[in-house]
């Protein structure tokens, strides 16, 4: 991984970009006639914002490479920004899974499904993971549905 | 006064009100302490019960539910970094950085403590200054609100630690995430490409769920095991109390200082307890005595909000009874109920209805009092979970996200809001930049445009109404303090360090 | 620790149950109706106006029905949210929807495809006239004064209520139409709704609002707002002292109504299942009570009335709109 200074100048970047996609889009909603209020005048500030930010991050990002560079820091010593990639697809997956299966087999199941997944990938035992899933997904159904009142996803069997 | 005291007394020393008491204290500790569940939703769920209530029941039941919920939203968020309700998001940072040092106790004590005082100022305010506040209250038009909104805003600017620039890109995506959906002054649909599920703009339950308790679930590695420093979970009520006052005592400017932006927050007919919390969170970052440590397990941080939030219960009370205004979406649906019980709020109600006014000053007592044994059961039972192994709690800990997201809109959609924000908000800490900003912009944001747009198109676009209007230029003027504040003194602590 | 490889097998039954639900349950089955708990879509958030009549409606329900009936909030977009999610679910009489008088009025806006037609009514429940309010301590009181007021000072005041082009603004462009004045005569001030507008008038920020009157109760009850004349065809049953605009010699009316509906496509029979238990919910003294202490206007319109009102709510609100520049 890249120490901070350098992926501080990927993020004003990228700031910059957010700023530079959301300026013309705002200016191309409608104001108020004779008016300078309206839908278009937060979300263009707000991109004007987005745009200066950027710039100023990524000043302060290029600054403090430079400095490390000039030896001034030691660049093995700098904190690295960490991106676990494999935890954020496994949650994506899991989480895009009970999306796909939970309306359409009911919450028990989608519940189920998603947390013995997770538990399985995240390294315990197949007992474990299904004991600790059917108990959670039964209870939390039992506490929000029946005791709440408040409606989850139902399969074709009424849960 | 005395008689009236007396028939009130009478009227709550019942059996069956002290059980109604109960129950919906530990109805509202659940609809608290779970995200996606909050006390507007309680209220609402309270509705159809308060049918079969006698007057007294229901006030008691509302009181008992709310002040409970309020609460029971730090618990999550000291110990698993999700905020159970929006009001406990501002300082969820500091108390989740204090259980990471093994001081979840403690957090969780001052969370008790603090809220349940903070109930009871907001009480002692309701009491005393009901009529006044609530003439004060009535003075708010669109030039204040957007004042109002600017001040919480200034919250993350008056940054001593990190730097501006990514506190104000965080709460800038924020309010980008705020502009989606429906303008209200052209009614015209915004940044929504069409689909029809972002026509009401990104829910921030969702959006606070995702950030906050997804990113966490990514954040912890398979090989983080807790028990590295075993956290005390054993511990009496008396100790939690006493500890909580130590904390307390050093800090009793900061507490009534917060306590009195609650009540005043919360008098203010459309904000609420949420925004009462941002806006404490603020002040408290400009007067601490320990300002840098905010955002880094602070407990001041934790006094200004939690005392706060629960406060501005009150106060919400207060143009409600008043006036027949709603203070917040809690007392809104109260309203309905009153009527429905023959209870006509208005200026006379002081007079005409002395007994149930002040059934309601005692239920607030007695919820709050009752909030502290509750409370201390409620932290006990969560701390619990820190002894579950991370790879076992974490993925539990992703079902209750994704149920917490659903049930606010009974949506998937928002469960894919939650998803995509819990990796931004990832990736964004990884970064270094905090996330807290962005919850903040999407609640705040929609009240700063609103009213700016309202006062604008009222003025024909002059400006000048916002700084010429009494209370405003005094909100104007604190704004503007707030942000040169934290100028002043870094440039005195330089100069300072410079001397010595 | 499991090793990788073990993992990834993990991941991947999880994901071939992912794939199997996609392709054999397309939809729910079902049997004779209703055999599982029904659903009621709300529009709009937990608490409002909308919220609370189909909370005390899906209470009666439930008794005629034998199955729990659950409300669920969809609220966003103006209605638009909701009323989609309950046009597009499966047309089995599971998936009730409280329709709202958005319903003529958001595809005009182009905010959704979905008009009346994409719906089945079962009836509608309730009515509630757009009022005239102003502030108690305002020189108005008499709806008389007010118009003279306007009249002498075209501009000089302002109403709000909701949005522009939302059904309030509709109400103030009709009545203002109706009584021979313009649109600029009392120029609109965008508000997020009745509570916002209502505020913004006790501290003196607006003049008027046109919500209708049974928002505004808490507070006329209050002392607070005085009504000075409601949009309705007959006065209402908790307000008997306040005049309609035709009493004056204006012919407007307009309101919010409510009412149920399922998807176009639902089975007959279901429909008139889902009929006769409405129409006795509306019928219990329960209903009632909660509906005149709160200050709703009760109407009951079975189907077949229900559908030929939403024709005709849409055709008025589609000229309205038109007029008003707030159509596409």
């Amino acid at each position: 991984m890249i120490p901070v200074s350098r992926a501080d100048v990927v993020l004003g970047l990228l700031a910059i970009l957010a700023g530079a996609a959301i300026l013309p889009m705002s200016l191309a909603l409608p104001s108020l006639p004779q008016s300078y209020a309206g839908p278009s005048l937060f979300p263009s500030l707000i991109g004007c914002l987005f745009i200066l930010a950027g710039v100023v991050i990524t000043i302060n990002g290029l600054r403090a490479w430079r400095a490390e560079k000039a030896g001034q820091g030691d660049e093995a010593s700098q904190p690295r920004p960490q991106f676990a990639w494999r935890r954020m697809i496994e949650v994506l997956i899991a989480v895009a899974v009970f999306i796909i299966v939970a309306p359409r087999l009911g919450f028990v199941v989608g519940g189920f499904v998603l947390v013995a997944g997770m538990l399985l990938i995240r390294g315990n035992r197949w007992t474990t993971s299904v004991a600790v899933a059917l108990i959670l997904t039964i209870i939390v159904r039992w506490i929000f549905v029946s005791l709440l009142k408040v409606p989850l996803p139902v399969g074709p069997w009424g849960w | 006064m005395w008689e009236n005291l007396v028939g009130a007394v009478a009227l709550l020393a019942q059996p069956q009100v002290i059980l109604i008491a109960l129950i919906s204290a530990v109805f509202g500790m659940f609809m608290g302490a779970v995200p996606g569940l909050t006390a507007t939703m309680g209220m609402a769920l309270l509705v159809p019960f308060t049918f079969f209530m006698d007057q007294v029941s229901v006030l008691v039941a509302v009181i008992s539910m709310s002040g409970m919920a309020i609460f029971a939203g730090d618990i999550p968020g000291t110990l698993v970094r999700i905020p159970g309700t929006p009001s406990s998001a501002a300082y969820v940072d500091d108390a989740f950085i204090l259980t990471q040092q093994g001081k979840a106790a403690r957090a969780l004590g001052l969370n008790v403590v603090g809220s349940a005082l903070g109930g009871l100022f907001g009480a002692l305010g309701l009491m005393l200054a009901a009529p006044a506040l609530a003439r004060f209250a009535s003075r708010f038009t669109s030039f204040e609100y957007f004042w109002l909104a600017v001040l919480g805003l200034s919250a993350t600017v008056a940054v001593s630690q990190g730097s501006v620039a990514k506190n104000g890109l965080s709460l800038l995506i924020g309010l980008f995430l705020a502009t989606i959906g429906i303008d209200i002054t052209l009614g015209i649909p915004r940044f929504t490409f069409g689909n029809v599920n972002l026509l009401s703009g990104i829910s921030f339950i969702p959006a606070m769920v995702g950030l906050f308790g997804v990113s966490e679930v990514i954040r912890v590695t398979m090989e983080e095991f807790q028990g590295k420093e075993a956290p005390q979970i054993r511990f009496g009520l008396v100790e939690m109390i006493r500890n909580a006052l130590d904390g307390l005592r050093a800090r009793v400017r900061l507490f009534i200082q917060s306590g009195l932006t609650g009540v005043l927050v919360g008098a203010l007919p459309g904000a609420g307890a949420d925004i009462a919390a941002w806006v404490s969170y603020g002040f408290g970052k400009n007067t601490a005595k320990e300002p840098e440590k905010f955002g880094k397990g602070s407990e001041e941080a934790i006094i200004s909000g939690t005392s706060a939030n629960n406060a501005a219960l009150a106060g919400t009370w207060i143009p409600a009874l008043v006036f027949g205004i709603p203070g917040d979406s809690i007392t809104a649906i109260l309203l309905g109920v009153l009527m429905m019980k023959g209870i006509r709020p208005g200026p006379g109600i002081f007079e005409n209805q002395g007994n149930l006014v002040y059934a309601i000053y005692l239920a607030f007592i007695l919820a709050n009092l009752l909030l502290i044994p509750l409370g201390w059961v409620a932290t006990r039972t969560g701390l619990l979970m820190l002894r579950v192994p991370k790879r076992i709690l974490m993925p539990c800990i992703l079902l209750f996200c994704i149920v917490g997201a659903y049930a606010i809109n009974n949506s998937m959609f928002d469960v894919g809001v939650m998803l995509v924000m819990g990796i931004l908000g990832y990736m964004l800490q990884q970064l270094q930049v905090p996330t807290a900003p962005i919850v903040l912009g999407l609640i705040l944001g929609p009240l700063m445009e609103q009213n700016f747009m309202m006062s604008v198109i009222k003025t024909q676009g002059s400006l000048a109404m916002f700084f010429t209007r009494p209370i405003s230029a005094v909100l104007a003027l604190l704004c503007l303090a707030a942000w040169l504040y934290p100028l002043y003194r870094k440039r005195r602590q330089a100069r300072a360090a410079a001397a010595a | 620790m499991l090793s990788t490889g073990k993992r990834l097998r993990g991941l991947a039954i999880v994901s071939m149950i992912a794939l199997l639900s996609l392709v054999l349950f397309p939809a729910a089955a079902q049997a004779a109706y209703p055999d599982r708990p029904i659903t009621i879509i709300v529009p709009f958030g937990a608490g409002g106006g909308t919220d609370q009549v189909a909370r005390v409606l899906a209470s009666l329900m439930q008794d005629e029905l034998g199955v729990p009936v659950n409300v669920v909030n969809r609220a966003g977009g103006g209605g638009a949210v909701g009323h989609t999610a309950g046009a597009t679910a499966a047309p089995d009489g599971y998936t009730i929807t409280m329709i709202t008088a958005e319903l003529a009025m958001m595809h005009w806006m182009g905010l959704t495809n979905i008009d009346y037609t994409d719906f089945e009514p079962i009836g509608i429940v309730n009515m509630d006239p757009a009022s005239v309010m102003v502030a108690a301590n305002s020189p108005w009181q008499t709806l008389e004064d007010l118009m003279e007021d306007i009249k002498a000072n075209p501009g000089k005041y302002r109403a709000s209520g909701t949005g522009t082009g939302a059904i309030w603004d509709v109400a103030r462009v009709g009545w203002l139409n109706a009584a021979g004045l313009t649109d600029g005569h009392l120029p609109w001030i965008p508000s997020t709704g009745a509570a916002q507008a209502l505020q913004e008038m006790i501290a003196g920020g607006v003049h008027v609002v046109t919500n209708s009157i049974s928002e505004g109760a808490a507070m006329i009850h209050a002392g607070t707002v005085r009504p000075l004349a409601v949009m309705g065809d007959e006065r209402v049953v908790a307000f008997p002292d306040v005049p309609t605009l035709k009493e004056k010699g204006i012919d407007w009316s307009l309101g919010t109504w409510r009412g149920f509906a399922v998807p176009a496509g639902t089975p007959a029979d279901v429909v008139k299942t889902l009929e006769a238990a409405v129409a006795k919910a509306v019928a219990s003294d329960q209903y009632v009570t909660f509906m005149n202490d709160v200050g709703f206007g009760i109407l009951w319109l079975p189907s077949d009335e229900a559908r030929q009102f939403l024709a005709e709510q849409d055709e008025i609100m589609g000229t309205l709109m038109k007029q008003m520049g707030v159509a596409k």
